[in-house]
């Protein structure tokens, strides 16, 4: 694991909150690498390694994927559901980080086999130290399949 | 034993309704107990007066026989109804006793000879004047023969003293009396009873008439319709009676003109189907029927009846039926308004949701971006400073957008202008006005068909519909060299609403996204204008106008075809 570079994908519309996650993980240097998709249709073609993404070589596993909602084309829940189905990338955990609070939300994030569930803090510094944590706790503490 | 006397006293045959029958029983019976008593005394009397002398009992004894087997065939014939030929019985053998009697006395001029006049009477009294006349003949002929054999010296020598002749003249006068008294108050007792009976029968005709009067007067008072139908020769139900309510319902002025017609033709438009069928079974099998039945249209009820259907008796029932239009228009009123409720309090969730997403984003980039503003100051970073400031004030300036359109959103369920008819091809007109500018800043030709059809709805909001519709497919265009829009109408669907479109030769929509774009804030493409709330708009709009949409696109580069319905102008009620 030491030595591997780590890397996070990240599925999120909106360009600020990319840019706030980023920033956030690379001040606490969370992460070596984080791939970053707009939408729920191309994270799905780098996992399915589909199109551009047909390389393996260039489109390696992630560590831990952060997955958003609400997203335009493939929603964020049906991304989660073809990664659960999928025989191949189901041992990859997801981590949805959304502003999402309603409680029909969670419980079908958790239907789909979510592995963590987290709802974007309000303040700055909440958010920072989520970030931090998430890096911690993923990145750190946990153990990884072999992919 | 007065139980047993009464009956056998009493005439064998009186169940009879007729008066003057019942009259001449009552006198035949009782002339016929005078004759055999009569008979009876009268041989007793002439065996004392002969004192026994056998060769006269030889005689009378057969002549007793006979008297009481004249008595009992009488009453047989009287048993059996033939009072006439009883009648003619008893005459004959008076005639005869009479005949006998003129015979001994020696001549017809003597007294017994008048008592002819007493059978003429009889005659009269219990057949008719033809007997009466008969007997009369009958009398002048006996009368004839004995005085031609009194002539020729064929009778004994004249009996009759002045006394005997007297005496039998004033029997015949009482025997007179007797017969004119027992018939005139067998008379008096039919006449009297036939009186009784007269006002029994008005009596019961008036109460009849009563009651009858009573129930027209409810029948023809009821708030209810009622009609009365009868099975004809031919096995249809036809009217009998018609109540005013009922005319009233089925819109029918002449009541009488429609007497006699079969139920098929009464029964109104709105109940038709198997309500025929059972009223039938209702007049055949006795089954009571009930049923409501209404015909409504764009949730208006143009007929609605509650009726009833009782059998009277075989092939004969009575129906029973009121409007109850009004009590359906309130009953689907509510039901409607319970719809509506609930599509908004689903839509209210839907809308707390995403508010809660949607408003919440631009907050955290918001307050996200204030605090790297504090790094950026302190580690000089004025190039980052300037973009997280830019960061911010865009998330603010997209929150306020947001917050505005949500409340447009808000107010067309709530505010709406009232419903008016419309002519679809004004409506277009007016909305291609308000988005000529995106038309003519992209070259789009637009074609509008020709035989718009008129449409029910909110002058302000259909308008509203076809200018976010064009301007979704002026924004959907893609690379199209040759951008086009067209406005059309696709008929009608199974309610009869019209249905329009709005088709463009742009982008295309995939088949996987074409329920979501209707969704709030969903968007396509992060990169294009607008926060996503414009077809959202579009479908709330179509909604609170009963209507559906609905997109149909063969997918990228295809364009896209989106259709709606709306309402035809309002109909009236009919009933």
């Amino acid at each position: 694991m030491i030595g591997e570079p780590m890397l996070i994908m990240l599925v999120e519309d909106n360009p600020d909150h990319a840019e706030l996650v980023i920033r956030t993980m690379a001040d606490h240097r969370v992460a070596n690498v984080i791939q970053h998709f707009t939408d729920g249709q191309s994270a799905l073609d780098y996992l399915q390694r589909r199109g551009k993404y047909s390389d393996p070589s260039l489109s390696p596993r992630p560590h831990v994927l952060l997955l958003d909602l609400r997203l335009p084309k493939v929603d964020g829940l049906e991304v989660l559901k073809a990664i659960k189905e999928s025989e191949e990338l189901r041992p990859i955990p997801v981590v949805i980080l959304t502003t999402s609070e309603a409680e029909r939300d969670v419980a079908r994030a958790y239907h789909y086999h979510a592995n963590s569930y987290l709802v974007k803090p309000l303040g700055f510094d909440e958010f920072s130290q989520m970030m931090n944590d998430l890096g911690f706790y993923w990145l750190a503490w946990n153990t990884f399949p072999n992919l | 034993m007065m139980q047993f006397l009464k009956k056998h006293i009493k005439p064998p045959y009186l169940e009879t309704r007729d008066k003057n029958k019942l009259r001449i029983s009552l006198l035949l019976n009782t002339l016929n107990w005078i004759v055999l008593l009569l008979s009876v005394s009268g041989l007793i009397s002439l065996l004392f007066i002969y004192h026994f002398q056998p060769a006269q009992l030889s005689i009378l004894g057969p002549f007793l026989a006979f008297s009481v087997g004249l008595f009992f065939g009488v009453r047989w014939m009287m048993a059996k109804g033939r009072d006439a030929l009883g009648s003619w019985l008893l005459i004959i053998f008076l005639g005869g006793l009479l005949t006998a009697g003129v015979f001994y006395s020696g001549s017809p001029r003597v007294p017994v000879y008048a008592g002819f006049i007493n059978l003429v009477l009889m005659a009269g009294l219990l057949i008719d004047r033809r007997a009466s006349f008969l007997t009369a003949t009958a009398a002048f002929l006996v009368g004839l023969v004995l005085l031609l054999a009194e002539l020729n010296g064929m009778l004994p020598p004249l009996r009759s003293g002045p006394i005997g002749g007297w005496v039998i003249n004033i029997l015949l006068i009482f025997s007179t009396f007797l017969l004119v008294s027992l018939s005139s108050k067998g008379m008096d007792e039919a006449m009297l009873r036939a009186l009784q009976e007269n006002e029994e029968r008005q009596r019961i005709e008036t109460a009849l008439r009563e009651s009858e009067e009573k129930f027209r007067t409810i029948v023809e008072s009821l708030p209810v319709g009622i009609q009365l139908f009868q099975m004809d020769d031919q096995d249809r139900l036809t009217l009998v009676l018609s109540n005013p309510t009922a005319n009233q319902i089925l819109h029918i002025e002449q009541s009488d003109a429609f007497l006699g017609m079969p139920l098929e033709s009464l029964v109104p438009a709105s109940m038709e189907g198997d309500i025929i069928q059972r009223y039938y079974e209702t007049a055949t099998m006795g089954e009571p029927t009930r049923m409501e039945s209404y015909r409504a249209a764009e949730g208006v009820v143009l007929s609605a009846i509650d009726s009833r259907a009782f059998q009277l008796s075989a092939g004969k029932i009575v129906i029973v039926f009121q409007n109850i239009r009004e009590r359906k228009q309130n009953e689907m009123d509510r039901e409607k308004l319970i719809t509506d409720l609930e599509a908004k309090n689903a839509e209210l969730e839907r809308f707390t949701y995403t508010v809660s997403h949607d408003l919440k984003s631009p907050l955290i980039t918001i307050r996200g971006f204030l605090g790297f503003l504090a790094k950026d100051a302190q580690e000089g970073n004025i190039e980052r400073l300037n973009s997280d400031i830019g960061r911010i004030t865009e998330a603010a300036r997209k929150m306020q957008r947001l917050l505005d359109e949500l409340l447009e959103l808000s107010r067309i369920g709530r505010i709406i202008h009232a419903p008016q008819t419309l002519p679809f091809d004004a409506v277009v007109k007016d909305a291609l006005e308000a988005v000529s500018g995106q038309i003519e800043a992209r070259q789009v030709r637009v074609e509008i068909q020709e035989g718009l059809p008129l449409v029910w709805g909110d002058r302000a909001r259909l308008m509203e519909v076809v200018q976010n519709l064009v301007d979704n497919a002026v924004k959907f265009l893609g690379d199209q060299a040759d951008p086009l829009i067209c406005i059309g109408t696709a008929g009608t669907d199974a309610d009869g609403k019209s249905i329009l479109f709005v088709q463009d030769n742009g982008m295309g929509i995939e088949p996987r996204y074409q329920e979501r774009i209707f969704g709030l804030f969903n968007k396509l493409d992060a990169k294009t204008d607008g926060t996503g709330v414009g077809l959202t708009l579009v479908k709330r709009i179509i909604e609170v106008h009963n209507g559906r949409i609905w997109v149909v696109s063969d997918g990228k580069n295809h364009g896209s075809v989106f259709y709606f319905t709306l309402p035809n102008p309002t109909p009236e009620p009919v009933i």
